[in-house]
């Protein structure tokens, strides 16, 4: 009886259609504006986080001699300033943990170690944890008890390499033996479980593993032979792999569920996404998508979309009113969103603009090429909500039903 | 910075040079071709890291915002594409490919330190002339460029070797001190030679560091044909000593291409030449993958022989563990030198061929008398 709801609900869910319409609801470039939209929508869009830390360099070293100068800015919920801090040095920077940690590594030569320093600090500005001390470069993955750590400058890779997990004081409580650069870690939902793609020590072999983060155990690896893309389940009990124009589904003990070569360019690797509840996996190379049913393997759909520059950025499923939907973007800043059953139901672009695309003449000279979309954003998903990130800019579109 | 170099003796390695086109990896460089720190430079350990041998060479940005990074050859494909710091420190690792695509090279180069990755720009894809970088945004206001074989990459080779990639470089290196272990690997009994009235004290000295004493002897301005300037000492004893050269480039961006021309004859002092066949040599042309590419640590544990960085190091290797790039090394046996007086010349000469040499004497001493006409045998 179970089985046959699921099946009716699935039918359903897989062929209800509906039109969905896009709506700005913000653009700005003031944290204040945008914290405050944040505070105000909470209830409705629990993902949304907002924007805790700012970054800015006030200064440019003009030699050797001289040193950078940032300005490090904490704003609390309300977008209104909480600190401000000012610090010179040669910097490595980077904000992680949707916006709330700062990594700092600062020190006083350009290339050297001299009085260098490498900590975490909080969205208070208080150093959180420091990682000179536990002698790790830097943090790959923040999670919710834990967090892992990415050593690429080791002096290239050795019989040593290793990747270690930490809790957050700082304790080693994993380790990861013969991988060295974190191409790419994925947990589930939960953090149970951690899906990587790694450098080996040879740097040559590319090597998905599956983690078992409570048990602090590998439980499969294979290797692949070049750069790859991956995705897991919401719930770890499938992971899939994107390489050379194929794409591998496994389950949890690593047993190939299903294999498929939708697309005929082999040389690049397609992103992949599953769907929230396991059904449905997607995967895009350039301008072709397709739509698989996850449990059996069997390809639903596939589609081109008709687009000036059709090399894929990202590919999301979103659910609103018992309707899935695949959101799909390009380096045209064109936005696509599909039904299940293949049908763009929307198309928007972002409003970016172009500029001039540069290419270099066998003689050395470098020439105007072409006008291409200027599509250095990042994005994120929540709750049908797509935040674009460029600069200081910030859009937020609403997808909601027609 | 300047990088300093202490050559103990030895030699090459072929470079893998195509008739491929180059171009420097910043297109276009109102600046010229800069580098701020180059191939082999010695980078100590840290936290994690590992010391290791700086496997290429460090280009600054540009401000003028229509520069780009472009693989330094026309065709590539790009192999992949990292994310090595906290934020959006990138590496983009290519293979070089001939100008028509038609074949891949048995090379390929790296790109760090890049903020981002042109969005048109796609593992295992080919492109022709494509930027794969604005270089405006570089982390640590500089490029980081590899120039590497074979086709897997895994060895790292002197970018200079290409001739497109070359810089102007009019500085000769400097040679500072010619040092002398005579206890550690060495064996033997030294003392500084004064004779028929001449004081070379000046140039005569010792350092101390892990628990070894070695003569530290001042390498003085060049006057080739005066010898009145030059350091003199005594080999006696078992007479086993083990030289070692401190030398830098003052051209910070130099590449490293040194030779040593050491003559073991009886001296001559009518005049005669002593250029030969370098004795020693040391090429940077490539360090390879398989190779443990650190200083050895014993001879620095503890200053004034200590490791360091910023102005000076230096690069020492126990015997039998060189690494690739020292080549050719000829045993200098001074104990079974011929008694009287030998002179070593020290001829270093750059990538670009800016030269500079230096002349030490000795003395190898069997006897309780010193022989001092034979200082002037021939």
């Amino acid at each position: 009886m179970k089985r046959l709801i699921l099946a009716i609900s699935a039918f359903f869910f897989c062929f209800s259609r509906a039109e969905v319409k896009v709506e700005k609801v913000l653009e700005t470039t003031s944290i204040k504006e945008y914290n405050q939209w944040v505070k105000k929508n909470r209830a409705r869009y629990p993902g949304l986080r907002p924007i805790y830390i700012t970054v800015d360099q006030i200064h440019k070293s003009v030699s050797e001699n001289d040193m950078d100068e940032y300005k490090i800015t904490y704003y609390n919920d309300d977008g209104r300033l909480n600190k401000q801090e000012t610090i010179r040095g040669w910097f490595e920077m980077g904000i992680f943990n949707n916006g709330e940690l700062l990594f700092i590594a600062r020190r006083e030569h350009k290339y050297y170690p001299i009085n260098e320093v490498r900590y975490i600090k909080n969205k208070d500005g208080d150093i959180l944890l420091n990682l000179s001390r536990i002698r790790s470069y830097t943090i790959k993955y923040w999670g919710q008890s834990f967090w892992i750590e990415n050593n690429p400058y080791k002096g290239g890779p050795t019989n040593n390499s290793r990747i270690r997990i930490f809790d957050h004081k700082g304790n080693v409580i994993g380790e990861i033996k013969n991988a060295w650069l974190i191409d790419n870690v994925l947990p589930d939902t939960n953090e149970d479980y951690l899906f990587f793609a790694v450098e080996e020590k040879d740097e040559i072999t590319e090597a998905v593993l599956f983690y078992d983060i409570n048990n602090n155990k590998e439980l499969w690896r294979k290797k692949f032979s070049s750069a790859i893309n991956i995705a897991i389940s919401s719930d770890g009990a499938y992971t899939a792999i994107g390489d050379s124009g194929k794409i591998y589904v496994f389950d949890k003990q690593g047993e190939t569920v299903y294999t498929s070569q939708p697309f005929t360019s082999t040389g690049r690797n397609p992103s992949i996404i599953f769907s929230d509840d396991n059904q449905y996996l997607a995967t895009v190379l350039g301008p072709k998508i397709c739509f698989y049913n996850n449990k059996t393997g069997e390809l639903l759909w596939q589609t081109k979309i008709d687009d000036p520059d059709p090399g894929e950025k990202f590919i999301y499923f979103f659910e609103t009113n018992n309707a899935l939907y695949i959101v799909v973007a390009y380096i045209s800043n064109y936005i696509y969103i599909l039904d299940t059953e293949g049908k763009v139901v929307k198309k928007f672009q972002l409003p970016f603009g172009y500029a001039w695309h540069y290419k270099k003449t066998a003689s050395g000279d470098v020439i105007r090429d072409r006008k291409i979309a200027v599509s250095n954003w990042s994005s994120k998903f929540y709750d049908g909500l797509l935040i674009i990130k460029r600069d200081r800019t910030i859009i937020i579109y609403n997808i909601v039903p027609e | 910075m300047r990088s300093i170099i202490l050559i103990l003796l030895s030699i090459i390695i072929a470079s893998n040079l195509t008739a491929q086109t180059y171009s420097w990896p910043i297109l276009p460089y109102p600046s010229g071709k800069r580098v701020t720190s180059g191939y082999c430079a010695y980078r100590p350990a840290y936290n994690s890291i590992v010391e290791h041998f700086h496997e290429g060479i460090d280009i600054p940005e540009e401000t003028d915002p229509l520069c780009h990074v472009y693989p330094t050859t026309l065709a590539y494909k790009v192999i992949k594409i990292y994310t090595l710091g906290p934020d959006n420190n990138l590496m983009v690792k290519v293979i070089h490919y001939s100008d028509d695509t038609s074949s891949a090279l048995s090379e390929g180069s790296k790109y760090i330190h890049l903020k981002e990755v042109l969005e048109n720009i796609y593992e295992d894809s080919i492109y022709i002339g494509d930027p794969i970088s604005a270089a405006t945004d570089l982390y640590l206001d500089h490029l980081h460029f590899e120039y590497r074989t074979p086709s897997d990459l895994a060895n790292s080779n002197n970018p200079f070797a290409i001739t497109e990639l070359q810089i102007e470089d009019n500085t000769a290196p400097t040679l500072c001190s010619l040092y002398v272990d005579y206890s550690r690997q060495g064996d033997a009994e030294v003392a500084c030679w004064e004779y028929l009235g001449s004081n070379f004290a000046q140039y005569y000295g010792t350092v101390t560091g892990g628990g070894y004493t070695f003569l530290k002897l001042g390498l003085p301005m060049e006057t080739p044909w005066n010898d009145w300037d030059d350091p003199h000492f005594i080999i006696s004893g078992n007479r086993k000593v083990r030289f070692i050269i401190k030398m830098y480039d003052a051209s910070i961006s130099a590449p490293y291409n040194y030779y040593l021309v050491v003559d073991t004859a009886i001296v001559d002092l009518s005049g005669g030449s002593y250029e030969s066949d370098a004795h020693y040599q040391v090429k940077f042309d490539g360090l390879l993958s398989s190779e443990y590419h650190r200083e050895e640590t014993v001879y620095h544990q503890e200053e004034p022989i200590v490791s360091g960085w910023n102005s000076q190091y230096y690069r020492l290797y126990p015997y039998g563990t060189m690494p690739s790039c020292i080549i050719k090394r000829l045993a200098l046996a001074t104990e079974n030198l011929e008694e009287g007086q030998h002179r070593i010349r020290v001829m270093v000469k750059d990538y670009n061929g800016n030269t500079k040499t230096a002349d030490v004497h000795f003395y190898i001493r069997e006897h309780d008398w010193v022989d001092y006409c034979r200082g002037f045998k021939n």
